[in-house]
């Protein structure tokens, strides 16, 4: 067991060295170089981001829509019941999809980069290929397949296993399937560089000392890849915290995520004051989750070198 | 059930676009137009363009109806409702081309305020995405309260006079901002598959054979459910949703009916195709498009309750950041012209809004498209979502919405 574990850590060990490259040494050249994308950031997202935060502050109109003025109404409104339910709601279906997706993605990637690359390039192809499929397309597809009228409870019937044809959809374990269904790809294509890196030798070593296949995985693969599975994993999270046409089609009301009614605030209430203080809250508290796990996670990988140091 | 019938409006009404008397009296009302500086110009246009209110009421003299000779080659842009409503206004596009000159692209437009917010904000960037829009009319409203419409005279107009009361609707200002283009009913729709005897009342959707079975409209202020419940189930009618302990009362009644619902749809396109495949049974639809869907062998039907079908319009308004004024004057003027509404009726089933007087509909032809007509119908208390729109759309959330 503890032969087993050693790779792991000293593969760890090495990861601090190339974070470390662009410190305090770093060219001017290489500073006007990340001047570039670092304004493009400001202006097309924080300046976006600005207007926002100003809007929610605006004031509503009854049967109009807004006015500039700094009125706290909007956010208010965001602290009924209703809206924090929604909220937690939305972070605990978003937290679990991720689980989920990440579950499975995790050992189909990790099986898709062992295989020879006669399958692995259609079976990447495929992946990507699910990709231009627009969140619209899967919500709408899916709620065929679920249906009542064309959906497999229809081939359940014709194989006689039901007396008539059933409706999955909407509920809970629809918009479930859904979000992981369009997170999948993205949730594969981040683990993807990072577990095709892996040395063989060190699954091989693993092997030759005894361990069985699914020790190995879980004892050499799944630990080397722990700062991959938290990005994934958050990756899912933020991904599927912003979907809307998902939860709408597939889901019942008590189903929709704060992004559904920021789409019915802004698109159908021309309420865009409200829809941009839910927006806010939104991203804080997501950015808020991805902070807090970065930080625990870079702090337990700090706390496992220093005791492999001593 | 008896199919609708569709003829080609050509044959159906033959030679009535071309009126003589009414191209002459144009013409001297365009001579009048060239006569004053305006040269047609609406008075509004001037208003809007930052000229002040004197201005305004000098040019608001009737004197400024558009002259569609003037604008042959012009090209505007007009947005109606997508699916089945678009098409059936584009089949009649070309006719006005040729009689006027005026080129139209046809826009879809989304419908339950979602166009509301893009001609909003497109008008703050001084674009128009449409010169005229056809809006609902709690939309019309909030777009008119918003400043984004172009107001102009009722005398701009030369057939707005064909209107029935109600149907040229007038800001603050007394301009006019929106002219009557069809009605509407929206009645209890079913799928004739699913559904082998429609109810004939509103009071089956609360009945639970239709569990995770039914469609309804997901906004308060186009579903119009508050209105259907008060008059359903309260002997108080209406005037239920004129206090908030009323319009409470009658949303508690709704979210009684909330386990039938399968789909809350927010566009008519979603809830077609779930009426049409049998994905849901029954639900709340507009008779118009539910006819004609049945009409090109759809299994659907459209009954108007006894408790009465919600009777709701759509009205032509101008954008304000237009380019095309004159034109967007022409287009309305020439689709208040009795003979065109007679022919939406009897191609897309909407109701006329000019007065029954000036229409020479069949009675068979006017209970296809109005049923029992507009005194049977359900009124929407439009003011209860213009003054309380917020809060309403906050109780609706909490009391249909919530887990």
């Amino acid at each position: 067991m503890t032969v087993v574990e050693t790779p792991a850590d000293t593969v760890e060990l090495t990861e601090p060295v190339i974070h470390d490259e662009d410190g305090p040494g770093m060219s001017w050249s290489g500073r006007i170089m990340l001047m570039v994308p670092t304004l493009v950031l400001a202006v097309f997202f924080l300046g976006p981001f600005a207007l926002m935060l100003r809007t929610s502050f605006y004031r509503r109109i009854q049967g109009g829509f807004y006015e500039p003025a700094f009125v706290l109404e909007s956010w208010s409104r965001l602290g009924s019941d209703f809206y924090i339910d929604r909220a937690l709601f939305s972070l605990r279906i978003c937290l679990f999809v991720a689980a989920v997706t990440v579950m499975f993605a995790f050992p189909f990637t990790w099986f898709l980069t062992r295989m020879k690359a006669r399958y692995q390039v259609p079976l990447l192809i495929m992946i990507l290929a699910a990709l231009t499929l627009s969140e619209v397309i899967v919500a709408f597809a899916w709620d065929l397949i679920l249906g009542r009228a064309s959906g497999i409870s229809n081939i359940m019937v014709w194989l006689g296993l039901m007396s008539e044809p059933q409706s999955y959809t909407p509920g809970y374990w629809a918009v479930c399937i859904g979000l992981a269904y369009i997170a999948f790809p993205y949730c594969v294509l981040t683990l993807y560089p990072a577990l095709s890196r892996i040395d063989r030798e060190l699954t091989e070593a693993s092997e030759t000392l005894g361990a069985s296949p699914l020790r190995t995985f879980f004892n050499v693969v799944v630990p080397l890849s722990r700062t991959n599975l938290v990005a994934a994993f958050l990756m899912v999270f933020v991904f599927t915290l912003g979907s809307y046409i998902i939860g709408q089609v597939l889901g019942r009301p008590e189903h929709w995520t704060l992004s559904v009614f920021i789409s019915d605030q802004a698109t159908y209430n021309s309420n865009v004051p409200f829809a941009a203080a839910i927006a806010m809250f939104l991203t804080a508290v997501s950015l808020a989750i991805v902070g807090v796990t970065t930080w625990l996670g870079s702090r337990q990988g700090r706390a496992r070198q220093k005791a492999v140091a001593v | 059930m008896t199919h609708f019938r569709r003829t080609d409006p050509r044959l159906a009404l033959p030679g009535r676009f071309n009126a003589p008397a009414d191209q002459s009296r144009r013409d001297v009302l365009r001579r009048l137009g060239l006569t004053g500086a305006a040269l047609a110009l609406p008075s509004s246009l001037l208003a809007a363009c930052g000229g002040g209110s004197d201005e305004a009421e000098a040019g608001a003299e009737p004197v400024a109806a558009p002259s569609a000779a003037d604008l042959t080659g012009t090209k505007i842009k007009v947005a109606t409702f997508g699916g089945f409503f678009e098409e059936n206004y584009k089949a009649i596009y070309p006719d006005f081309t040729a009689e006027t000159g005026i080129e139209v692209e046809s826009i879809s437009e989304p419908g339950g305020g979602a166009w509301l917010i893009q001609v909003q904000q497109a008008v703050a960037a001084g674009t128009a995405p449409a010169d005229v829009s056809m809006f609902g009319n709690v939309d019309i409203l909030k777009a008119s309260t918003g400043g984004l419409l172009m107001g102009y005279s009722a005398s701009d107009l030369a057939n707005a006079t064909y209107q029935a009361e109600g149907f040229v609707r007038t800001n603050d200002a007394d301009e006019v901002i929106g002219v009557g283009a069809a009605s509407w009913y929206i009645t209890l729709v079913s799928n004739t598959d699913r559904v082998p005897e429609s109810p004939t009342s509103w009071k089956t959707l609360w009945d639970s054979q239709w569990l995770n079975d039914m469609a309804l409209n997901n906004q308060a202020q186009t579903s119009f459910l508050l209105d259907i419940t008060a008059n359903t189930w309260f002997d108080e009618g209406t005037t239920m949703l004129e206090t908030e302990e009323g319009i409470l009362e009658v949303m508690a009644k709704i979210a009684e009916l909330k386990d039938n619902v399968k789909l809350w749809w927010r566009d008519e396109a979603t809830a077609q195709q779930d009426y049409n495949s049998g994905e849901v049974a029954i639900g709340q639809f507009y008779h118009d498009i539910t006819q004609y869907a049945a009409s090109i062998g759809e299994p659907l039907r459209s009954v108007f309750p006894e408790e009465g079908a919600v009777l709701d319009s759509g009205s032509w308004a101008i954008t304000k950041t237009t380019e095309q004024p004159e034109a967007s004057l022409v287009f309305i003027d020439w689709f208040s012209q009795p003979t065109v509404q007679e022919r939406l009726a009897t191609t897309l089933g909407t109701s006329p809004t000019v007065g029954v007087e000036h229409l020479e509909l069949t009675a068979e032809d006017y209970e296809m498209v109005s049923g029992p007509g507009p005194d049977a119908a359900i009124k929407p208390y439009y003011t209860a979502y213009q003054e309380r729109e917020d809060w309403i759309n906050q109780q609706w959330s909490e009391q249909i919405f919530a887990g």
